[in-house]
């Protein structure tokens, strides 16, 4: 059966009354009438698989075929209306089962684990905080209506493999984070922490960090906190209308060494809130020799490298400079990661990694 | 009752419902404890006839506490049930009847509250295991200490329902203890107890109301039995209100707000789990006595009395002029059914109707308003009309639209308050007048006993602090600190998309919570008519017992009162001879995939193979709608519904794969009945399991205080001179047992049997307790002042006190009261004035009181002992501890040492006596009658 859409469905159903007739027995009581029309599509596509090509029974008949049918069928409404997620396999199959069903205006909701992980909030520093503020532990958000494509995403990931300053320059900033309509095709669809879970299953690291990792790069760090200290007190002071972009980087750079930096939506960092009143939805992080320095947030990516350097600049203040193994969130998991602190952090709350640390380093 | 402000809300309104417990400790002396003997009278000056345990209400606590450390075994979880029914029992004290209920499996109405709570605790209860291992971690590569981790498993409380090994366990170990308290303890000696266990079906407080209401209906019921009902839950005042019993009390604990908790790593109080230092614990008290508990806080329990309640709501729902005879019970009736409008666990409240913003009493206006129209009453006997609904239900939307507005204003000026409060706490930490250094206030009890920190160089001090204000006055206005930007730190508020305060928002409501247009007239007429099921199911429900085991609200919201249009055609019966789930069937109603263990092997496959039938019943993770409120446990859970054939269907393939043990607690199962040795009843029951006739006998009532029920031999029974064999390996077996036990069957009725909803005939109204509306005036003369009754009894003699106890007080007082030295202002003399006779408490009697205490002096002379007052100390280094005169000669440990304070200078402390001692007038306080 060929369908390319909902005409299709009301055409078969026309020309086959009876198939009308029964796939109306298995239509719940309270269903809305939309929610019926697109299960009704679901059911209908892919009944020759389940009963065959006779017309399937009625459900009190029990047909073990039917029934399991009518539970994915379940599954997939339920995951796409109400915002439930079932286990990967049978995400996967309902998924692909769904494959030619548009919809079009499935509402947003937010998952139970999305809204605990907003609770235990991790900080991230956003730019519309005044500086004279010790870091916040405040977590901005994106708009959830607006969805990432899927190429958008990759777009952004693309980003984060190059790593340098220079590309970034080039980038535009109003493209990536524009909302996309509201349509996607099921297949590419899918909610964003599962896809951050699969990545986190297949990208996790075995080499834990040693003392050596520390040591080797606590040098260069101490070379760089003299740089800065003197960049700082060259440019008049830490203060907030500082280009503190411009004090970092040209500080590594003079130490022939690069600053990498990471973009990534924000609804993408796994143990994020989905939240829907800033729009601040790109997130920076930035590195140097693998040590995470600092991370932001903005709309844009140019707003959000701001608010990253500031960050990392903040840690340059203290008295000295140390580099520590942390551990921190990635993809939803504890991992280990190289952090530069100032000597007084004790025990840092530091937001989830934009890329896993261990790759990197 | 899924309010829990309900409870709040009601004992503000109704104060004088609440009376504390009496509760008489058990003593110790030389290390034994001596328990009381619940057979003397009630301290709470009433006696009760039958209690009744909602053990669900007891179980959780037991098993999970929130504010001690949780019990480390199942052993240990019974044990603790046990000591928390023995103390109940103490409060209480019944007389006739012990009656134990288990939560069955519920109704399907009930399935999906049970469903999103369970599904919930699964995931919290993960969580916190993370969590815990997380901080674990990290406080350990700190160097800190923990307490070794338990080897035990996590308890999941979802064990916690029909049909799993540990409620078949509990049921056993309750039987071995109703056996052991029956055989041992005087107060149970002519008890009956019923045990209705997890395999009765229904909820346990209805189990409860379901005995009671067929009592009720039997010729032998005593009328003025009084009935004391324990749960937690709001419902019970409902259920207890639909009894129209004349006496019935509540008894539950009392709630107090923001009590500790322990932290659930090291255990200690003090801090949150995310705290957690590991650092070693103190001792709590000088020899570490109160290392268990937090300073003074044992759960306390109060007693809801519903006469009283009765008599509130006599005075406020009372009608003169009706268009028909007023009639108290059946405007109870209405109360009640009306309060379910807030909400209930059956139904989601309707969005207007929130019991914060006084929804009661708008709809008690309502009703005093509508009533008159409506040429009735709402409800009768449970059953519910219709049409008289609908014109309140108009009457409510019709204020909507203000009450949706009001709310939004409300909610602004809230946040606005909140905001400058937090402004204002920012600012300042304490005011500005509040002295610092040794002139620091201190709470009560927190001072160090051990260093005496008197005030020194008091005069420097307060040059220091004067010249210290003066100058920080000046910084302060001189450099004019920048204000800070407000505002950073307030929580980002979800958006809001419904917008009830503005128009269209029921075209929104109905968009966003159900996802239809609202032209989409069918469908929303579906959810008015299934709410309308529902009001009806409820009421029924509380009145009549379970109409329909299949009856289900079948969306996760609630329609708008407005929408209640023409619904007297929209209701007309329940499906007959509906069954309650099997207790396995509903296991897989309501557990996750992840609580699955509680379940035989091939039927948890069903919950996560990707191939199963009902794989759709069981999602990992699922939306949460916060609703308007804050926190995710608040929010509604948009879990999907249960397809009940499809259940069934998946199920039966699996049917086969039962153990013998699983398919036993898979069955259904009845009330238990036990009797001890001195029971009238045991006779008879012996005589039954000796002739083994095995069918079913009625209760002759006059051996049983007029309860009726029939009878049926038990193949597992507890029988006379069979030895019981404990459950639970600390407790001993019962060697020598008397008790006996018998299956026990509620009195039968018919199918279409109607329980009416009155005061049975004989029932005598409890005396009044509030003050009467006309008191000033029938009490003219006397001028007698309106006394407040504080307990059960009306008339209740205040405490009196004699010579000897007076004379007592004056050796504890002084040390006690007086500033005995150690205190930081011990040195200055108090004025005159400082204590006069007791004001407060002695309003009506201004003139002094005539020498009660005849002179002390003279009190003396019976004895040839030296007088105790007036006495010059001897041997002042150790204070009155060396003197052997003493009535009661405080020892060390002994509970008046804290107050004691050897090393005294003796000027100070003859000075506090001798002001104490030589006015006995003082002690006048003490005896104001």
């Amino acid at each position: 059966m060929g369908m390319a859409g909902e005409d299709d469905v009301s055409e078969y159903l026309q020309q086959n009354r009876e198939a009308a007739a029964w796939v109306e027995t298995v239509r719940g009581e309270c269903e809305s009438d939309k929610l019926w029309r697109h299960r009704r599509e679901f059911i209908l596509r892919n009944m020759r698989d389940f009963c065959g090509d006779e017309l399937p029974p009625p459900p009190e008949a029990n047909d073990k075929g039917l029934d399991r049918l009518l539970a994915y069928s379940m599954v997939w409404a339920n995951h796409v209306f109400s915002g439930c997620r079932y286990p990967q396999p049978v995400m996967d199959r309902v998924l692909k089962m769904a494959e030619n069903i548009k919809v079009t205006d499935a509402p947003v909701r937010t998952t139970r684990d999305e809204l605990v992980s907003k609770v235990k909030k991790r900080g991230i520093a956003s730019s519309n905080e005044r500086v004279d503020y010790e870091p916040s532990k405040k977590v901005k958000s994106t708009d959830g209506t607006s969805r990432h494509s899927e190429a958008d995403y990759q777009q952004s990931s693309h980003a984060t493999t190059e790593n340098t300053l220079h590309n970034e320059a080039q980038r535009t900033d109003a493209g990536s984070c524009e909302p996309v309509a509201q349509e996607w095709k099921s297949n590419s669809y899918s909610r964003p922490a599962t896809k951050a879970q699969k990545q986190g299953n297949t990208g996790k690291g075995t080499r834990r960090l040693t003392s050596e990792d520390v040591k080797c790069r606590q040098s260069f760090f101490n070379r760089l906190y003299k740089r800065v200290a003197w960049k700082l007190v060259s440019s008049g002071g830490f203060s907030p209308n500082l280009n503190h972009t411009e004090v970092l980087s040209s500080s590594v750079e003079s130490l022939s060494s690069t600053l990498d930096i990471a973009f990534v939506p924000l609804k993408d960092l796994a143990d994020l809130p989905q939240n829907k009143t800033t729009q601040e939805n790109i997130v920076c992080e930035l590195r140097c020799q693998g040590v995470y320095l600092g991370m932001g947030c903005g709309k844009t990516k140019e707003n959000a490298k701001a608010v990253a350097s500031r960050e990392a600049i903040k840690v340059f203040l203290k008295k000295k400079v140390v580099v520590k193994i942390c551990k921190r969130k990635y993809c939803g998991q504890d991992v280990e990661d190289l952090a530069l602190l100032d000597e007084e952090s004790r025990c840092p709350n530091l937001p989830p990694a934009v890329k896993n640390p261990l790759e990197i380093i | 009752m899924g309010v829990p402000a309900f409870f709040r809300w009601l004992s503000r309104k109704y104060p004088s419902i609440i009376v504390h417990c009496v509760e008489e400790k058990p003593k110790e002396c030389n290390n034994v404890k001596i328990p009381v003997d619940t057979s003397k009278p009630n301290p709470n000056e009433v006696e009760f006839d039958n209690l009744y345990l909602d053990m669900n209400g007891i179980i959780h606590p037991c098993t999970h506490p929130e504010d001690k450390a949780a019990p480390k075994n199942e052993d240990e979880m019974m044990v603790a049930i046990f000591e928390y029914i023995d103390r109940l029992f103490n409060i209480v004290r019944p007389r006739r009847l012990l009656y134990m209920a288990i939560d069955g499996v519920a109704p399907r109405a009930k399935m999906n509250q049970q469903r999103s709570r369970r599904f919930r605790a699964s995931k919290e209860g993960v969580e916190l295991t993370e969590e815990k291992n997380r901080i674990r971690e990290e406080v350990l590569s700190k160097g800190g200490y923990l307490p070794p981790e338990e080897i035990k498993e996590r308890f999941d409380s979802n064990c916690i329902t029909p049909g799993t090994e540990f409620m078949d366990n509990l049921a056993k170990c309750l039987r071995y203890y109703i056996a052991d308290r029956l055989n041992n303890d005087p107060g149970w000696k002519n008890l009956t107890v019923i045990l209705s266990d997890a395999s009765a079906p229904g909820e346990g407080e209805h189990k409860i109301m379901d005995y009671i209401r067929r009592q009720r209906g039997q010729p032998h019921h005593d009328p003025n039995t009084h009935h004391c009902l324990c749960g937690a839950d709001a419902d019970l005042i409902m259920l207890g209100l639909a009894t129209h019993e004349p006496n019935f009390t509540i008894i539950r604990e009392e709630f107090k707000p923001n009590k500790p908790k322990p932290c659930a790593l090291c255990g200690q109080f003090g801090h949150e789990l995310k705290e957690c230092q590991g650092v070693a614990r103190e001792k709590k008290g000088a020899h570490d006595e109160f290392a268990d508990s937090p300073p003074g806080c044992e759960q306390e329990f109060i007693f809801i009395r519903l006469s009283v309640l009765r008599e509130y709501l006599e005075k406020e729902l009372t009608m003169a002029s009706l268009p028909f005879p007023f009639d108290f019970e059946r405007s109870v009736d209405d109360w009640v059914f009306m309060c379910f409008f807030v909400g209930n666990d059956f139904l989601p409240h309707l969005p207007s109707l929130e019991i914060r913003e006084g929804a009661i009493d708008r709809l008690v206006k309502i009703y005093k308003d509508v009533v008159h129209k409506t040429g009735g009453y709402l409800t009768e006997s449970g059953f519910v009309n219709l049409e008289r609904v609908q014109m309140i239900m108009l009457a409510v939307g019709e204020v909507e639209d203000n009450i949706f507005k009001k709310r939004k204003e409300d909610d602004e000026s809230f946040k606005r308050r909140q905001k400058e409060k937090k402004k204002r706490m920012k600012r300042e930490h304490n005011p500005a007048f509040t002295p610092t250094g040794q002139f620091a206030p201190q709470a009560l009890g927190r001072r160090d006993m051990s260093t005496s920190n008197t005030i020194v160089n008091p005069r420097q001090t307060a040059y220091e602090m004067r010249m210290q204000t003066s100058n920080s006055g000046n910084s302060q206005t001189a450099a004019g600190t920048k204000r800070k930007v407000e505002d950073s730190d307030s929580e980002p508020e979800p958006e809001d998309n419904i917008r009830l305060w503005e128009d269209g928002w029921k075209q929104r409501y109905y968009k966003n919570k159900f996802d239809v247009d609202a032209s989409d007239e069918k469908f929303r007429r579906k959810v008015v008519q299934s709410y309308v099921e529902g009001l009806c199911w409820v009421l029924r429900y509380y009145y009549q017992g379970c109409a329909s085991w299949k009856w289900f609200f079948p969306f996760h919201y609630a329609p708008f009162a407005s929408d209640f249009e023409n619904i007297s055609g929209l209701f007309e019966e329940f499906e007959k001879n509906t069954k309650p789930f099997k207790p396995l069937e509903q296991l897989m109603g309501v557990f996750p995939a992840a609580s699955g263990n509680f379940l035989p092997v091939t039927w948890r496959r069903l919950m996560s193979d990707p191939e199963s039938s009902i794989i759709d019943f069981y999602p990992d993770d699922f939306a949460i709608d916060l609703n308007g409120k804050k926190f995710a446990w608040q929010g509604v859970a948009l879990l999907p519904f249960v397809d009940e054939r499809r259940l069934r269907a998946a199920l039966e393939e699996v049917y086969p794969d039962l153990t013998p043990d699983e398919m036993r607690r898979n069955c259904l199962g009845g009330d238990h009945l036990f009797v001890g040795k001195q029971h009238l009843l045991n006779d008879f029951i012996h005589e039954l399991y000796k002739t083994n006739t095995g069918e079913l006998t009625g209760i002759p009532p006059e051996l049983c205080h007029g309860i009726q029920g029939m009878l049926e031999t038990d193949d597992g029974a507890i029988l006379p001179y069979k030895t019981v064999e404990s459950p639970v390996p600390m407790l001993r077996n019962l060697s020598q047992n008397f008790s006996i036990s018998i299956k026990f069957k509620d009195p039968h009725y018919e199918e279409d049997y109607v329980f009416k909803a009155v005061v049975l005939q004989g029932a005598k109204k409890p005396p009044a307790t509030l003050k009467p509306g006309d008191w000033e005036r029938a009490n003219n003369n006397s001028g007698r002042p309106w006394r407040p009754q504080l307990g059960f009894n009306t008339n209740r003699k205040p405490v009196h006190l004699d010579q000897s106890a007076f004379r007592t007080l004056g050796h504890v007082m002084p040390q006690s009261r007086g500033p005995s030295g150690g205190g930081l202002y011990s040195s200055a003399p108090p004025p005159n004035t400082y204590n006069p006779m007791n004001a407060y408490r002695m309003l009506g009697h201004r003139q002094p009181i005539p020498n009660l205490l005849p002179n002390p002096r003279g009190s003396n002379s019976w004895s040839n002992r030296p007088p105790l007052y007036n006495q010059p100390p001897p041997q002042r280094n150790d204070g009155l501890l060396q003197n052997p005169y003493l009535p009661y000669p405080p020892q060390h440990g002994g509970p008046s040492n804290y107050y004691q304070r050897p090393r005294e200078d003796s000027n100070r402390q003859n000075y506090n006596q001798g002001r104490n001692y030589q006015n006995p007038r003082q002690s006048g306080r003490y005896n104001w009658n």
